[in-house]
């Protein structure tokens, strides 16, 4: 079983490593691996649509396609902030159960592409059995600073199957 | 005690015994006067009479013996008898003759002279022809006359011849003796009531006078004027004499002789005692009435006096004490006009001050004025700078605002050459994360993604850089605007304030003209103060003169009360001027009792009893008439 332990580390560790879009959220940086990213656009208009959660913002339309865009402060309990110039919607790529979904997620500010190593990933400390840090990928040394990288569908899916309290 | 001192009572009283010792003296002198006078005159007029009469009845018997010798000497028995010398038969006739008719004696001699009978002796033969009747008789002549003789010391003798056929045959000389038995005398002092007396020269030979029960005959006449008069003159002395110690009225007549000679005198006379006793009695009578009516004017007067003196002394005690109050509240005036001058001084003197300090003031205010407007001119010429600066301020304000603009405009820019940049940024991720897709296939693409990224950093960063100077230059510019804008609005405060201070410059200058107005109404009104304060101090002045007058006059009220006091009440009750405030309520005491007048009445009639002169300032002080007594 160690060697299937390890293997899965190593799968593990080697998974995590790659390349990350970087963004800024409410001064933190977080990573969404670049795979999962279709694409990144300037915030435009956001239809709401009623009955939804308060993090979905609404959905908006990309040269023809209707994505559901949420908040990520929201979504992550923060507060929610006035949209800047710099404020941009990351179009990523969940993928649920049965397909792919396309969702956008407000982010404050994007910075770059990094390329992580596997050994600036740290693996996310335990805050206690309270907490659900499944989402969290990792956490990433960059230049001091701490990055943490989100596991995009464990965010989106979670809630998808668990009825958000 | 001088009779100005007495009071009023004393003074009435005095003033009526006064009169009526007068009036007494007056009535009593003239009646004393005219009445002895009258009396004096009657009693020598009734003494001369009487003596005329006395004479007469002398005479009387004169002729009476003559006519009783011629009847005698014509009756023929008795012729017969003398021719025959019949001498008892002469003498029977001759005492029945004699006490017939109340002869003393009878002597009858012839025609020789030689008597032939007596009747009152027996004596004859003698001559009697030394008698000057008988010497007459026989030449035939019939008289009669006094003659002396030896033993009849003085008689009246008639003489009258017997004549048969025209011859004388003897002569019959019937004489009344006027020493014997002094029947003559006592006749005349019966029949006149005076006492008589016949002298020889000047002895008493018969008189009705007597001294301790005895007749004075044989007494010389003592006084030489009547010797002298009568005597040697043979003049008749009509006058008082004194004889024997007593007084009276007297005449002396000469008896002259049957040799024409002055023989004696035949006095008759009035005893004065009489006299004197009812002229006393009169002049008692008339002093006694007039004490009565004294004593009882003088009470009346007494009364009279004491009730006019009592309500004249309440009088005078009202008004003294009035004349105080008045002299209190006089002082209290002049006290009072004093403090008033004085406060009139000092306000006056507060009022130069006053005055002076308005005019500080005036000329303080006209400075201010000045001032005033000089600050005005000045505001004006700020106002005018201010508003330079102000249009300089705009013009700055607008070339800051071209710069603004200008910056903001250059802003905007830059924020496109951002934004461009950003989206840049954004196509080079996407780009990234195309090639990262793509894989190996995208890895060249990947770095041209990524130096289009830096190429977009640049361009952010340049952008950056930029809007920072733009941030730069437009905060400094804002701060130049801001500064301007700061200046401005200080500048605009300033013109505000410089106009509120114009404004208050513009009031301080027209309150300054009110304060000048104020000033000068002040000034006037100070003035009129002052000439109203000066009025009041002359005022004052007048009043505490007023006062002062007043007081005096009070004083002299009081001094005249004072004398109303004392002629009423007589020096003892006169009242020295009091000193204002005190009240002096002398009850004078009782007047005195006319004494004076109990005094005279018992002494002497003549003597005034009164220690009063005769002044009339009794009659001037009290201007009472004798007609007001005449009720009493």
């Amino acid at each position: 079983m160690e060697t299937a332990i390890m293997d899965q580390a190593v799968r593990a560790a080697t998974d995590r490593e790659g390349k990350y879009l970087t963004f800024a959220l409410a001064g933190e940086e977080y990573g969404i691996g670049i795979l999962k990213v279709k694409e990144i656009i300037g915030l435009m208009a956001i239809t709401s649509v009623p009955r939804t959660p308060d993090y979905v913002k609404g959905v908006i339309n990309l040269r023809g396609k209707v994505i559901p865009v949420a908040d990520l402060r929201l979504k992550f309990g923060m507060e929610s902030m006035a949209y800047t110039d710099r404020t941009c919607i990351i179009v990523v790529e969940i993928s649920g159960a049965e397909r792919t979904i396309l969702m956008g997620i407000v982010v404050d500010s994007v910075s770059e592409v990094l390329n992580i190593k596997a050994a600036d990933i740290e693996d996310t400390p335990s805050f206690g059995s309270h907490l659900n840090t499944a989402f969290i990928l990792g956490m990433a040394k960059i230049s001091g600073a701490v990055k943490i990288l989100l596991d995009i569908d464990r965010i989106f899916r979670t809630e998808e199957l668990s009825s958000m309290p | 005690m001088k009779f100005m001192n007495l009071s009023l009572t004393g003074k009435v009283i005095g003033l009526i015994i006064l009169t009526t010792l007068i009036v007494g003296g007056a009535i009593f002198g003239s009646t004393f006067y005219f009445l002895s006078g009258e009396y004096n005159e009657r009693a020598e007029e009734g003494i001369a009479a009487t003596s005329g009469l006395a004479q007469a009845n002398l005479d009387g018997l004169k002729e009476k013996l003559k006519v009783a010798a011629v009847s005698f000497s014509g009756r023929p028995d008795v012729v017969k008898a003398v021719e025959k010398k019949d001498t008892a038969y002469l003498q029977k006739i001759g005492k029945e003759l004699t006490v017939n008719e109340g002869l003393d004696f009878m002597t009858i001699a012839d025609q020789d002279g030689k008597v032939i009978a007596r009747s009152h002796s027996d004596k004859t033969g003698d001559s009697v022809t030394n008698q000057i009747n008988v010497k007459k008789a026989l030449a035939g002549e019939a008289s009669v006359g006094i003659e002396e003789g030896t033993v009849v010391k003085l008689s009246l003798r008639a003489g009258a011849p017997f004549k048969v056929d025209g011859r004388i045959v003897g002569t019959v000389t019937p004489g009344i003796d006027l020493t014997a038995a002094n029947t003559f005398v006592d006749n005349i002092k019966k029949q006149f009531g005076v006492e008589c007396t016949i002298f020889n020269q000047d002895e008493r030979v018969s008189t009705t006078l007597e001294k301790d029960g005895k007749r004075l005959v044989g007494t010389k006449m003592d006084n030489p004027e009547v010797i002298e008069t009568v005597l040697r003159n043979g003049k008749t002395f009509l006058n008082r004499n004194r004889i024997q110690g007593k007084d009276y009225n007297t005449a002396y007549r000469p008896i002259i002789g049957a040799d024409g000679k002055v023989a004696g005198m035949f006095f008759v006379g009035k005893d004065r005692t009489a006299l004197a006793k009812s002229m006393r009695g009169v002049i008692w009578a008339i002093l006694i009435s007039l004490l009565i009516v004294g004593f009882l004017m003088a009470t009346a007067g007494w009364f009279l006096a004491r009730s006019t003196v009592r309500p004249v002394f309440r009088t005078t005690d009202f008004l003294n004490r009035t004349a105080e109050e008045v002299t209190a509240a006089a002082n209290q005036i002049a006290v009072s006009s004093q403090a008033l001058a004085e406060g009139s001084s000092e306000q006056a003197s507060s009022l130069e001050e006053t005055s002076s300090s308005l005019e500080e003031m005036s000329s303080m205010t006209k400075q201010n004025a000045e001032n005033a407007n000089q600050a005005k001119a000045m505001m004006t010429q700020t106002r005018q700078i201010v508003e330079k600066v102000d249009s300089h301020m705009n013009q700055m304000a607008g070339a800051i605002a071209e710069i603004t603009k200008t910056s903001e405009e250059t802003g905007k820019i830059i924020k496109t050459i951002d934004e461009i940049a950003f989206q840049t940024n954004l196509l080079a991720l996407n780009a990234a994360v195309e090639a990262a897709r793509a894989g190996e296939a995208g890895a060249g693409f990947a770095v041209v993604a990524n130096e289009v990224r830096n190429l977009a950093l640049r361009a952010a960063e340049a952008a950056r850089n930029t809007n920072d100077l733009i941030d730069n230059t437009i905060k400094a510019v804002k701060q130049g605007n801001e500064l301007t804008s700061a200046t401005r609005e200080a500048f605009r405060e300033n013109v505000e304030v410089a106009g509120k201070v114009a404004q208050l410059i513009d009031e301080i200058a027209s309150a300054s003209q009110e304060q000048a107005q104020g000033i000068s109404q002040i000034n006037r009104a100070v003035s009129e103060m002052d000439k109203v304060t000066q009025q009041t101090a002359a005022n004052a002045e007048e009043s505490a003169s007023a006062s002062e007058e007043l007081t005096a006059q009070a004083e002299q009220m009081k001094a005249s009360i004072n004398d109303l006091a004392i002629v009423i009440g007589g020096s003892g009750q006169g009242r020295q001027p009091h000193a204002a405030g005190e009240r002096s309520r002398g009850k004078t005491a009782l007047r005195p009792k006319p004494s004076p007048a109990r005094e005279s009445r018992g002494k002497g009639r003549t003597k005034p009893a009164l220690p009063a002169p005769k002044r009339p300032t009794p009659k001037q002080v009290i201007p009472l008439e004798d007609g007001d007594f005449k009720d009493f």
